[in-house]
């Protein structure tokens, strides 16, 4: 633990600094401060990955001690978002995989019904423009329309889209978080933008029909 | 960072509407597209679609507080460094588990099984042992159970084959036949004809005559077998008895092999 916390106490582009040394409950204090800034990042990349709110909390908290256990493994120098993060993408992956192998388990007729209106994936239909272009002002099934569009977008595309549109993230974090280079992070996010787009939009009623927003 | 990969997007490739969109376009270039959106319908409806779609997507993605990560955080640190066993450590220190077991079994029946060693090849490399030694191990550990019981007719090919000369044996009142076990007496390749006369063990030993060279013992004093001997044409017959008179030698005979039986398919796989 020792090593661990001379390897922790991180700045604030991530790369750790050798500012005190501490015993195990001062590694603790740090890596739970360190952790705490930056858990937005982390919970986005799993929520991204995942799909599910509750699930990316719980598998954020269990990234969160299994890095603890593994902090002597942390090499000063590298990025501490970034070593975080791939722990939270392996522990969503694994999920993602648990999950699918669950589904294909249920195949009563009857359960999938209730687990489609349960998860808001009902059939709602995509929203439409009025006829001057505008958004209707109310759209009690917009929420429901996003997720099942949402569902539609690859998992790391997703993720992009997330920390760039909730946080705003600059897409070479984005990189350094997902592993992933920098112009394919850019591209996720405008191509999920234009499929969320053509997916939630439609041409106004009574207009030329066919015409999806670009 | 990561290198550019296939998926990457080049600058001249972006989409000024994306790019406005994400934010990055600015200044002069920013104004004038704004210009553009509010007299193209279209162009203002997308940018509209983005800001609705964006403003729920921050809506709905709004990430939780840190508490309950934080409180797992301290409960961890409370319990102590965190030792995951590794799957595939616990898959090691079971196979390690296992190779130590099969090395102990493996150990103890080798030390104590009573058992002949194997050769290259996968045939039996048979102890060189005396006429004698040979005698009291087919007793006295086999308890006379042959190698193989045979009728006749695999009994004179056996001969034909591994000694070169087809025999049998003929019917004689009082010995009763067992069979044919291999033993490295004279040879290697010595066969051993077992029977019982009168209900004790008798043990003739068969093997070619220019095989017969080395000193062979007789039976010492401590003990009441007999042993005696007898040439049939290339091969050399020594029977070991309790008896006083060799009670099955003289019933060996050599005989032609017919030739259907050389000429049976098993019989060439043997050759």
């Amino acid at each position: 633990m020792a090593q661990a916390t001379a390897n922790l106490a991180a700045g604030r582009d991530g790369h750790p600094k050798r500012d005190r040394p501490g015993d195990a409950a001062d590694a603790a204090d740090q890596f739970a401060a360190r952790f705490q800034s930056s858990y937005r990042l982390f919970w986005l990349v799993a929520v991204g990955i995942v799909g599910d709110r509750t699930a990316a909390e719980d598998i954020v908290q269990d990234a969160a001690v299994i890095a603890l256990g593994k902090l002597d493994q942390f090499k000063t120098g590298t990025n501490f978002n970034a070593w975080i993060s791939q722990i939270v993408r392996y522990s969503a992956l694994n999920e993602t995989r648990k999950r699918k192998h669950r589904r294909t388990q249920r195949t009563d007729p009857v359960e999938i019904d209730r687990a489609v209106v349960s998860s808001g994936l009902s059939n709602a239909p995509p929203l439409r423009l009025t006829a001057d272009g505008q958004l209707p002002a109310d759209a009690g099934h917009f929420d429901d329309a996003m997720m099942q569009a949402l569902e539609s977008i690859n998992p790391v595309a997703r993720a992009c889209l997330l920390l760039r549109t909730v946080e705003a993230l600059d897409y070479q974090s984005i990189s350094q978080l997902l592993d992933i280079p920098q112009g394919t992070a850019m591209s996720h996010v405008h191509r999920a933008r234009r499929r969320l787009r053509r997916l939630l939009t439609a041409p106004p009623t009574g207009g030329p029909p066919g015409r999806a927003l670009p | 960072m990561k290198p550019q990969g296939p998926h990457d997007q080049r600058e001249q490739d972006i989409d000024p509407l994306d790019t406005y969109l994400d934010g990055q376009m600015q200044g002069p270039e920013r104004d004038e597209f704004e210009r553009l959106s509010g007299a193209d319908t279209d162009l203002g409806a997308t940018v509209e679609a983005q800001r609705r779609i964006d403003g729920a997507l921050t809506r709905l993605f709004d990430p939780p507080e840190a508490s309950s990560a934080l409180e797992a955080i301290q409960a961890a640190a409370r319990r102590g460094p965190v030792r995951r066993t590794r799957w595939w450590l616990k898959a090691a220190q079971v196979a390690a588990m296992a190779a130590a077991v099969s090395v102990m079994v493996y150990a103890f029946w080798d030390l104590f099984a009573d058992r002949e060693p194997v050769g290259r090849g996968g045939y039996t490399v048979l102890p060189k042992r005396s006429l004698i030694d040979e005698y009291r191990y087919q007793v006295g550990h086999r308890n006379m159970v042959p190698a193989w019981v045979c009728p006749p007719r695999q009994f004179a090919t056996n001969f034909y084959f591994r000694l070169g000369q087809a025999v049998q044996l003929a019917t004689a009142a009082g010995v009763e036949p067992l069979g044919i076990s291999y033993g490295h007496n004279l040879s290697p390749g010595t066969l051993l004809v077992l029977a019982r006369v009168e209900g004790r063990p008798v043990i003739v030993f068969a093997d070619r005559l220019a095989n017969d060279a080395g000193p062979n013992p007789p039976p010492g004093d401590d003990t009441d077998l007999r042993r005696f001997r007898r040439v049939i044409d290339d091969l050399v017959f020594y029977e070991l008895t309790p008896f006083d008179e060799a009670r099955v030698l003289d019933h060996l005979q050599p005989i032609d092999m017919p030739q259907e039986w050389i000429e049976h398919p098993l019989m060439r796989i043997e050759q």
